[in-house]
């Protein structure tokens, strides 16, 4: 399978998605997590500078996302 | 997709530029160069501040200001009546389309509107689109550019290529996916001692149950994945006995009261004896239930917090203490803030380094960080140590009664928090939980004996049943705990699972982003490998200096450096070039990438560029951007505007504007900021003189007299200018206050000068009307009572004398020319010729 390539000739904003899909192979819920919170990763660096507080606000984000995901399997009348 | 040249900008309210009422306004060509000049603040940098604004939401040396700086406050102009900014853009697309326009508002508290007044459906997101790397640049990043190390050059480089939210990102994802970060942000280190600590439980409820059950059914407790049928065998046995059978029927064992039952026994077969038994037997459970300490692992445990104590003190000796630490942490956010202008020079002892100092800076901050790291590290495995979570419990435990005060967890705790820790006192909890499992041990014999005495004294039947039941009690309290216990232990363990997965996902996605990163920016590199050499030979008009970009594989470090060097190869660029070569490197680079990007903005702005070189390049680069890059001569060239305050490069300005008019436009500010209006060369002065006589009509002297101001000295500049009059050197810094009369003695110096010499090309009428009538008037009526604030303000009548007495002086430069027709009343070339 060839890597993944950025293709020149997008946006980032499409090169982004395509990551995303690409990223959804390596774990299809994950990347859902990932491409939900891409605001929240943006902002830890901006402009070359870096934001501990921002990263740890998206972390924030995604493990509220992951338990979120863990209970939801119980709502469904699933078992986690 | 439609890329947009600027061809309109209009301020009102902002920054520097007040204009109230009357904004400045500045039309720029598509098909040519654009220049600006202004002398020092006189309201480049504001225009340059309001692109900023209006494409990118911020002026970014605002956001730069501590927050106790309020620098929200430093946008709208202060003096502006209603503090109310304006910024209107004028867009056109390069594909023949309508032009644009949109309108950015930002109020006195804050907030910014944006609208299109010709009905663009998405104004915001249009200049969100133009807020590319390329089209605001300044001196600064062309600087740093060559100045910063390789990383951040390369995060620079990212900016330049029109890549800079790939390398944004991947950063983001790098700093999202470190390892010791992520760890602490997913909680997973007090996660992990929950789900041991529920572990723990269970295996302790565990052991309760296997020996309860043994007591009352006398059988070993088998599959602990069947324990509802364990369940029903203790309860089978309890209800079978006579005694107690009333207490059991059509219950199960999870709702028998065992107070009741051990109530009715007492009351049966009462005495004292029997209650102790009883509670010996519940003190010898309890016991057993804690369960015996396992000296082995406790060993281990110690083993491994000693070392991690011994690296944590080794990497102390490493730093020199907290004073240190905030010196470098200054100096770090000091040398980050671009203010210091050698990255080789201590700015404190002034010893010049090998190395860039933020090298050793960062590096004596690492020696904290490392401390910091063992000092976390030191904590979680000191609380995910069996041993002391033992030692704690049982200090605890009242069957031992450890004094509160002698207590050695808390005070234990206190110091693993605080990082302070030693080896002794590690061994001193070690001692200390050898000493109370010993005096666990001793205490479970000696109830074991007193249990038996008891069992001796009292009848046999009594002794069973009383221990039956308070073993059955055991059982159905401990089968609640383990299975709560065991519950929560599962969700916390898919906690931990579930975060592990993240971590495992995030790591792999940023590997792949970042490959993807490096592999667009070594295209984007190649692409303009030849263009950025070509265009740095002609900057610099050499053949045997050649630059060379290189990045390292896999990173982001973006190393510059020369492949050739007058017959020398592979050296450093930094090294070897003086200022003005590194710049055109750096511009060079910057204008070969800008003509690869293919993104909404067909204009680059440039505020003052050229500061570092000479007369010489200046002229190279400028005419590299009017014959090859402009889109005028270059179909595929850029819309370019120049902010600059050099008085030189003026002249060149000045001369394509009015020789190559086609190609170059140029536009002159001068004004009084902050307070008064900022006018432009080519804007209509006599709006401003409109409103001066607006003004004095209604009496409002003390209003026009700043505008009266702006007039004499706009249209004394232009006198100046147009007949090229020469002016002191230190002209456009002396005192702005006397600017007038620093006008007035340039002209009348060179006027003097060419009367005496009879060269003079003005006619008598002319020389008479500036020596007897105008200049008095001006020097008498403004120059002696506003420039020397010595007399009270004059009537309205008079000043506007004043303002016909500049216009009839500046008429006295000008001629009719009667050799076209219609005649046309022209400014003399010079004062020697028309």
């Amino acid at each position: 399978m060839p890597a993944f390539r950025f293709d020149d000739s997008k946006t980032f904003d499409k090169n982004w998605a395509a990551f995303i899909i690409e990223a959804q192979a390596i774990d299809t819920e994950m990347a859902a997590i990932l491409a939900a919170n891409k605001d929240s990763l943006a902002a830890i660096v901006r402009q070359g500078q870096s934001n501990s507080t921002a990263r740890a606000n998206f972390n924030a984000e995604v493990v509220k996302a992951l338990d979120a995901l863990l209970a939801k399997p119980a709502e469904d009348g699933g078992t986690t | 997709m439609s890329r947009y040249f600027l061809t309109r900008l209009r301020v009102e309210g902002f920054r520097g530029i007040n204009n109230e009422g009357d904004p400045l306004d500045l039309k720029f060509a598509s098909g040519a160069v654009n220049s600006v000049f202004a002398v020092n603040a006189n309201g480049k940098s504001s225009l340059f501040d309001a692109l900023a604004y209006a494409f990118r939401g911020e002026i970014p040396r605002l956001v730069d200001l501590p927050a106790q700086e309020n620098s929200d406050q430093y946008y709208c102009n202060r003096f502006h009546s209603k503090g109310r900014a304006t910024i209107d853009l004028e867009l056109t697309p390069d594909d023949g389309a309508a032009a644009i326009s949109v309108h950015v508002e930002r109020t006195p508290t804050g907030q910014r509107y944006v609208t299109s007044p010709s009905g663009h459906p998405a104004p915001q997101a249009l200049l969100t689109t133009l807020a590319e790397d390329f089209s605001l640049l300044d001196y600064r990043t062309f600087v740093r550019f060559i100045d910063d190390t390789p990383l951040i050059r390369g995060r620079a480089f990212s900016s330049l290529l029109g890549l800079s939210a790939y390398s944004d990102m991947r950063q983001s994802l790098q700093a999202a996916s470190n390892t010791r970060a992520l760890s602490g942000d997913l909680g997973l280190p007090g996660l992990t001692a929950e789900a041991n600590a529920a572990q723990r439980a269970v295996q302790e409820h565990l052991s309760i149950l296997r020996n309860s059950y043994q007591h009352v059914t006398g059988q070993p407790l088998g599959d602990v994945g069947r324990l509802a049928q364990s369940m029903d065998e203790v309860f089978a046995a309890l209800s079978g006995v006579e005694m107690l059978t009333p207490y059991f029927k059509d219950k199960s064992l999870l709702d028998v009261d065992f107070e009741v039952v051990k109530d009715a026994i007492r009351k049966a077969e009462g005495g004292e004896k029997r209650q102790e038994l009883a509670n010996t037997i519940a003190a010898i459970t309890g016991i057993e239930a804690v369960g015996g300490g396992d000296a082995a692992s406790a060993e281990a445990e110690r083993t491994t917090i000693d070392a991690l104590i011994a690296t944590r003190d080794t990497r102390l000796a490493a730093t020199r203490g907290d004073l240190f630490k905030r010196l470098h942490e200054a100096a770090d956010k000091f040398m980050a803030s671009g203010t210091w202008p050698n990255p080789n020079q201590c700015p404190l002892c002034l010893e010049t380094l090998d190395t860039p100092i933020t090298d050793h800076i960062r590096s004596q901050l690492d020696h904290y960080r490392d401390v910091a790291t063992s000092i976390k590290e030191i904590g979680d495995t000191w609380r995910a140590a069996t041993f002391v979570l033992r030692l704690a419990r049982l200090e605890k435990f009242a069957a031992i009664e450890v004094p509160e005060a002698q207590r050695l967890s808390g005070a234990l705790e206190r110091d693993v928090a605080a990082g302070a820790i030693s080896a002794d006192q590690v061994d001193a909890a070690v001692a200390r939980l050898t000493a109370l499992e010993a005096k666990l041990a001793e205490n479970l014999a000696s109830l074991r004996v007193r249990k038996g005495q008891l069992e001796k004294e009292l009848p046999q039947s009594l002794v069973q049943l009383t221990e039956q039941v308070e073993y059955g009690r055991q059982f159905k309290e401990s089968l609640i705990g383990y299975l709560e216990r065991q519950e929560e232990e599962i969700s916390i363990r898919a906690r931990i699972a579930i975060r592990e997965r993240w971590r495992q996902f995030i790591t792999r996605a940023t590997t792949v982003f970042a490959d993807a990163e490096v592999e667009l920016s070594k295209a984007r590199i190649a692409a303009i490998d030849a263009e950025y050499k070509a265009m740095f030979r002609r900057i610099m008009n050499v053949a045997d200096i050649v630059p060379e970009l290189r990045r390292d594989a896999g990173r982001e470090d973006l190393h510059v450096q020369l492949s050739e060097f007058h017959g020398q190869h592979a050296l450093s660029a930094r090294a070897l070039l003086c200022e003005s070569f590194r710049n055109a490197l750096a511009i060079s680079v910057f204008l070969a990438a800008a003509m690869k990007h293919s993104g909404a903005p067909r204009f680059v702005v440039m505020d003052d560029v050229t500061s570092s070189f000479d007369s010489g390049h200046q002229f190279a680069l400028m005419e590299l951007l009017r014959t090859q890059l402009q889109f005028g001569l270059n179909q595929n060239g850029l819309q370019f505007i120049l902010f600059s305050h050099d008085g030189l490069l003026e002249k060149y300005f000045d001369r394509l504007a009015s020789e190559a008019s086609t190609e170059w436009k140029h536009y002159r500010l001068q004004g009084a900021p902050p307070m008064g209006a900022i006018l432009s060369q080519s804007q209509d002065a006599n709006r401003l003189k409109a409103t001066i006589s607006t003004l004095l009509t209604a009496g409002q002297t003390t209003q026009a007299e700043p505008l009266i101001r702006q007039y004499l000295e706009f249209v004394l500049q232009t006198v100046i200018r147009k007949v090229n009059i020469p002016v002191p050197i230190d002209f456009a810094i002396k005192d702005a206050g006397r600017m007038v009369s620093n006008c007035l003695d340039a002209i009348r110096a060179a006027t003097d000068l060419h009367n005496k010499a009879g060269t003079l090309v003005l006619d008598a009428t002319q020389i008479q009307q500036i020596d007897t009538v105008h200049v008095p008037a001006i020097v008498g009526n403004w120059v002696s009572h506003y420039e020397t604030a010595s007399g009270s303000s004059l009537s309205a009548p008079v000043l506007q004398g004043i303002v016909q007495s500049i216009d009839d002086l500046a008429e006295c430069f000008r001629y009719d020319d009667t050799t076209v027709t219609p005649v046309v009343r022209k400014w003399y070339r010079s004062l020697a010729s028309k």
